[in-house]
């Protein structure tokens, strides 16, 4: 480099420092005939390499903390790499592409036993040439390096030499090797070591580098999911995080996460989240995601084991209780279903008659009746989880965008509701009067058994309810159908078990009667008001022929089950039956087949009405990568909300956030636009932007304030009114 | 009852959020995108024209160190030779985009070819970057190896030392001929997917 070009440059501190040496040497050397040898020798000793060298596009140059090290100590070196503009070097993962630095330290005489650290690696900077992502440093960095000095060190010169071989990649657009040996000399004394012109550069590295231990108030998790990782900041206090700026994640492994995938902040009440793209290189879940947390109150250096939901978004706490609480209330309806609830009279009967039982018998047998229950529960869920395993193994969707899936829960429940009506009944035969024997035994077999009995024998009218739950947890975590199995089972046990630790609750106890077989049949209509449902969403999903396809499925669906109701215990009426379904699930197969003609003819029209009809004055327009382009250019402020009629959380947040008056007038009167991307279909322009925010489904709200080069923010996917209002008030500004 | 179907279906909505993503990196095990792309000679070119052969795929920037550390050592020529001995096409690609830092005219490609007496079955001139997005390339160079059936076996590094230190090959195992190797003998690749090292494919 030129010495015109070398003070042309914006000078920094090296620079000065630089400048202030030379400037020094020059004086002395002038007015005292000083040699600039002893002076340099002073600070390069007899190595015969020197402290620094010019590279192309990078100047590279050795360091220490202090003017000496003491025998027993530690001192702080470096290298100091000064880049030219628009180069970068990088970072321990380069990630897309590139190569880290790479340095062997050798000291001199040999053999004095001095141990050199691995270098610290200060925090880089996200480097992006699109479609790849580095992660490296610009401007300027310096790599510190501990070295250990043995206690019984002595030194008749009193100075060690330090060698440094040297390697590096710079890039801009193209990359240069480069590679240097350097050396500077260190005087070993006992006396306590003084800090040195240099000291200030390793100050200000220390402030980029990581700190390994992590906020004690802060607890992260990582969560897996197929396509990302789900990086959570939780403070344990319980209070709110409040970011100005989110954090970024660096990655220290390669292939871990994609790297220039957009790292997706959102906040709430329960936390920060950081939304990963799973590189499409990871073939298995790590067991730990380790790398560099970049938050704006600290660098952390961070390795975080992986919680593996391998299918699902985690359910947040609320949502766990809520599925509880309504399976519990469906386990204490199912006591009141005609074939069960004799049996639990029977039970209550025996408690009365039982005067040779103890109390504490009384309560064992209770409490073992409803492990039986349990336990025959959990054999559903283990059924439920060994479909939903087979089923993903084999790539069938268990998710309400699959219509096959969507066709199939249709018939289901469908049929189930029609058991409810008593169009047939579904009898496991042999099997129930095995299990009523096994239930007259006395003592804990006999009430383990009951257990079990209450719940198998009694499948002509638990099936309906096991049915339709199995269908409905089919796509859901592996947790939630454990959840919902055992609540619903608690809620089959609670009014047995209370009866027997307070058997004088009998006498409040409705006598068994018509009433049971009623309101049998009147629980048929919720299901069929699912089936209503999920006609809806089929049809929304494949043409009105793909529709008439289910409605015929559904029309053999009953003609099986009426035949079967009417000449019961036939095998040809069984045989009947399954032909019956099997054309059925046919039907809705050859339904599903009609969906990909509407994709690619329906995009905007028809199959666009379930979302966007019930949007609030037609403020909305359709989304397009380029339609939003336009609007960003023009600086006007976005919203995006991609949707589907599928997802129900997106209706309610429609209804319940977006369609309010407030934020329909506050969008107005900011001159938001509005945007709205139906996933209905599947999209693949809207595929292709949920992707970008590493999300592989919707609801997905995005505000753009307009201003010049902004990340969008990324609303929660629960809105709320005031929510949202806080979100337009945050642009405002 | 009627409740619970509702948060049921509430819980169904939310559970929809797991569908599958679009996805740009071509994986082991996947087939091998189409795309047309112009060759050296001019001519329209796409990996169905090698159909029933296997097909090494070699991301190429001449000025990039990582590359000319396998062509002046003549690591890179003498694989091509025996690509070319175990009758494997071999396609050179340069995706950098016209302007971009490795972009090169068919003439100078040809000229380059010559005097680094370098023998692809073909170079293709991918000066929109294309064929790289397809296949998600990163670096110069990104290796990829596909069989007759149009799968792609193999994808990543040339071999095993990341360094633009031509002393380094001597110690190196090449990933590109052990696929090769392993998939003509009949069996499944044993190092199947590694990490691409090299400078980035300038799209």
């Amino acid at each position: 480099m030129s010495l015109a070009k070398y003070f042309s440059r914006k000078p920094n501190r090296a620079q000065w420092v630089n400048t202030f040496f030379y400037t020094l040497s020059w004086g002395l050397g002038m007015t005292a005939f000083w040699p600039s040898l002893v002076f340099s020798g002073a600070f390069s000793g007899q190595t015969s390499a020197p402290i620094s060298a010019h590279r192309p596009h990078v100047d590279v140059q050795l360091m220490k903390e202090t003017l000496s090290a003491a025998p027993g100590g530690s001192v702080e070196v470096g290298v100091y790499f000064q880049l030219e503009k628009g180069w970068h070097l990088y970072w321990k993962n380069p990630g897309d592409s590139g190569e880290p630095p790479k340095m062997a330290w050798s000291f001199y005489p040999a053999g004095l036993g001095i141990q050199a650290s691995q270098n610290e690696w200060p925090t880089p900077l996200r480097i992006e040439t699109p479609p790849l992502m580095q992660y490296g440093y610009s401007q300027e960095v310096l790599l510190p390096v501990s070295l250990e000095i043995p206690k019984d060190l002595a030194l008749a010169s009193g100075e060690v030499q330090i060698e440094l071989k040297l390697h590096w990649l710079v890039c801009q657009e193209s990359c240069i090797p480069g590679a240097a040996t350097l050396g500077m000399p260190l005087r070993i004394q006992a006396e306590k070591p003084k800090r040195g012109p240099q000291a200030e550069f390793f100050d200000e590295a220390r402030l980029r580098i990581p700190k390994r231990e992590l906020r004690p108030e802060w607890r992260l998790s990582v969560f897996a999911h197929p396509h990302d990782f789900e990086l959570r900041i939780v403070d344990q206090r319980g209070q709110a995080l409040e970011f100005s700026r989110p954090p970024v994640f660096f990655p220290a492994d390669p292939e871990v996460i994609e790297n220039a995938a957009h790292q997706i902040f959102s906040q709430d009440a329960q936390g920060a989240k950081l939304t990963l793209v799973r590189s499409e290189q990871l073939k298995e879940t790590p067991h730990e995601i380790r790398g560099v947390l970049d938050t704006e109150v600290g660098l952390y250096d961070v390795s975080i084991l992986v919680k593996d939901e391998t299918s699902h978004p985690a359910l947040s706490w609320m949502e766990w209780v809520q599925a509880a609480f309504f399976a519990l209330l469906g386990g204490m309806i199912l006591n009141l279903m005609p074939c069960v609830f004799p049996v639990l009279s029977i039970k209550a009967l025996s408690i009365l008659n039982s005067s040779g039982q103890s109390r504490a018998q009384l309560r064992a047998g209770g409490l073992i009746y409803g492990l039986g229950i349990l336990v025959s529960l959990w054999f559903f869920a283990a059924l439920t989880l060994i479909l939903r395993g087979s089923g993903g193994q084999l790539g069938w969707g268990f998710q309400l965008q699959s219509p096959l899936f969507i066709a199939c829960l249709c018939l289901l429940i469908y049929l189930m509701s029609l058991n409810l009506l008593g169009v047939f009944e579904i009898s496991l035969g042999s099997l129930s009067g095995a299990g009523g024997q096994l239930a007259q035994k006395s003592g804990h077999a006999g009430s383990f058994f009951t257990g079990v009995l209450a719940v198998l024998v009694a499948t002509p009218c638990t099936a309906p309810f096991m049915g339709s739950a199995m269908g409905l947890t089919l796509g859901q975590p592996a947790a939630v159908v454990i959840t919902v199995f055992t609540f619903l089972g608690v809620g089959l046990a609670f009014p047995y078990v209370l009866l027997s630790f307070y058997p004088q609750l009998e006498n409040i106890l409705p006598r068994p009667g018509r009433w049971m077989e009623s309101l049998k049949q009147f629980l048929a209509f919720p299901l069929l008001a699912t089936v209503i449902w999920l006609m809806w969403i089929y049809g929304l999903e494949t043409r009105l022929e793909g529709e008439l396809y289910l409605w015929i499925a559904l029309l053999l669906a009953s003609l099986a089950a009426w035949q079967l109701g009417r000449w019961p215990g036939r095998s040809l009426g069984l045989l009947s039956f399954v032909i019956l379904l099997g054309v059925s699930l046919w039907l809705s197969y050859a339904g599903t087949a009609l969906r990909t003609a509407t994709s690619a003819t329906g995009a905007n029209g028809a199959t666009g009405n379930g979302a966007s009809s019930s949007a609030s004055g037609g403020a909305w327009e359709k989304y397009s990568n380029s339609r939003l382009e336009e609007l960003l250019k023009a600086k006007r402020p976005v919203f995006v909300d991609f949707t589907a009629a599928w997802c129900v959380t997106c209706k309610v947040n429609e209804h319940l956030a977006l369609e309010q008056t407030e934020v329909v007038d506050r969008f107005k009167t900011m001159g938001v636009r509005m945007l709205r991307g139906d996933w209905t279909n599947g999209d693949p322009e809207i595929t292709q932007a949920l992707s970008r925010f590493g999300r592989n489904g919707v609801p997905l709200y995005l505000l753009y304030s307009g201003k010049n080069g902004d990340i969008p923010r990324v609303l929660p996917q629960i809105l709320t009114a005031s929510g949202v209002l806080k979100e337009l008030n945050a642009i405002a500004r | 009852m009627e409740k619970i179907m509702k948060k049921l279906g509430l819980y169904l909505g939310i559970i929809c959020l797991a569908l599958p993503t679009f996805s740009y990196a071509v994986k082991v095990g996947d087939a091998a995108p189409q795309v047309s792309v112009q060759d050296v000679n001019g001519k329209m070119t796409s990996l169905s024209d090698y159909k029933g052969k296997y097909v090494v795929l070699e991301w190429h920037n001449q000025g990039c160190p990582y590359v000319k550390k396998h062509y002046n050592s003549g690591n890179m020529q003498s694989l091509q030779a025996k690509a070319k001995e175990l009758g494997v096409v071999w396609l050179t690609v340069i995706s950098s985009k016209e302007g971009k830092q490795g972009f090169v005219t068919p003439e100078q490609e040809k000229a380059y070819l010559a005097e680094q007496k370098a023998m692809p079955t073909d170079v293709l001139m991918d000066t929109k970057s294309a064929f790289a997005t397809e296949f998600g390339a990163k670096t110069t160079p990104h290796m990829y190896v596909i069989d007759p059936k149009g799968v792609v076996i193999y994808t990543g590094a040339i071999d095993d030392h990341e360094s633009s230190d031509p002393a380094d090959i001597v110690k190196s195992k090449n990933y590109v001929l052990a696929a090769l190797t392993e998939s003509l003998s009949g069996k499944p690749v044993s190092v199947s997917s590694t990490r691409p090292y090299g400078c980035g494919v300038k799209y």
